[in-house]
């Protein structure tokens, strides 16, 4: 019982990992075969009614024309769920990063400004809404303490709090920031 | 209990988690050519939890292969 609960966990991992990949090299060998069946077939069907040779060298092209023209759809619809794939596991640049200076710079509240603007003005100690974490008011004062303990250490409060924020929550608070 | 607390094994696998994701967001940094000290706080934190969310996520995918493995289960007889 026990192995055929490991045994479907797994499966069920593979195929929410690799869902597209599988299903793609499912569809692409299928997509070879039937293109194989149908030339096997049409031959079959002039050597029986004794049409002659005309056609079978075109068939032959045809035949392998398709192979190839599968294969690179096949490559490009299987590069496309590998990046995917990627890109869900995060990302890849730090670009993304900017978009939280921005969207305190685009939106303008005063209150979303002054998240980033303790740390982007060169600082030393952030500013009480820059070190804000889920713990709640009572915990931004222990950071900013510890901030000044801690000295140059960029990653000094990061390691000390017990919850980080995702790109989420923090886009959340912006958001009820602005809103507030 | 004491043992329990001193034991504290979550605690002290997240710890070593959140250091490993530092070093990893400080390589990312790095390899960007840009230091720790040109982001600020909020920024450095997210770029943490996402290599923080990786790390958990690898162990999660490795766990399941190394039980399977480790109890010698044939997944397909």
């Amino acid at each position: 019982m026990f192995q055929q609960v490991v045994r479907w966990t797994f499966i069920i991992t593979i195929w929410k990992k690799y869902k597209g990949q599988l299903l793609t090299t499912i569809g692409y060998l299928a997509s070879l075969l039937l293109v194989s069946f149908v030339h096997q077939d049409y031959l079959e069907y002039l050597t029986a009614s004794g049409e002659g040779r005309a056609n079978v060298g075109l068939s032959f092209g045809l035949k392998w024309l398709a192979y190839i023209t599968l294969t690179v759809c096949f490559y490009l619809i299987f590069t496309g769920f590998s990046n995917k794939t990627q890109r869900n596991t995060g990302h890849k640049g730090l670009g993304f990063l900017a978009k939280f200076r921005n969207a305190s710079k685009n939106k303008n509240g005063a209150s979303t400004q002054s998240a980033f603007s303790g740390y982007e003005q060169g600082q030393d100690q952030p500013t009480k809404t820059g070190t804000q974490s889920q713990t709640g008011p009572s915990a931004q004062s222990d950071d900013l303490d510890r901030s000044r303990s801690k000295g140059s250490d960029p990653f000094a409060n990061i390691r000390s709090k017990e919850k980080l924020r995702s790109e989420a929550d923090v886009m959340l608070d912006l958001n009820k920031k602005n809103e507030g | 209990m004491d043992v329990k607390k001193e034991l504290n094994l979550k605690k002290k696998i997240a710890k070593k988690v959140r250091e490993k994701a530092i070093k990893r967001a400080e390589s990312r940094i790095m390899l960007a050519g840009k230091t720790p000290e040109d982001f600020n706080e909020v920024q450095l934190e997210v770029l943490v939890k996402e290599e923080e969310d990786k790390i958990f996520s690898s162990y999660k995918e490795k766990g399941l292969l190394v039980l399977a493995s480790l109890l010698g289960l044939s997944l397909w007889s």
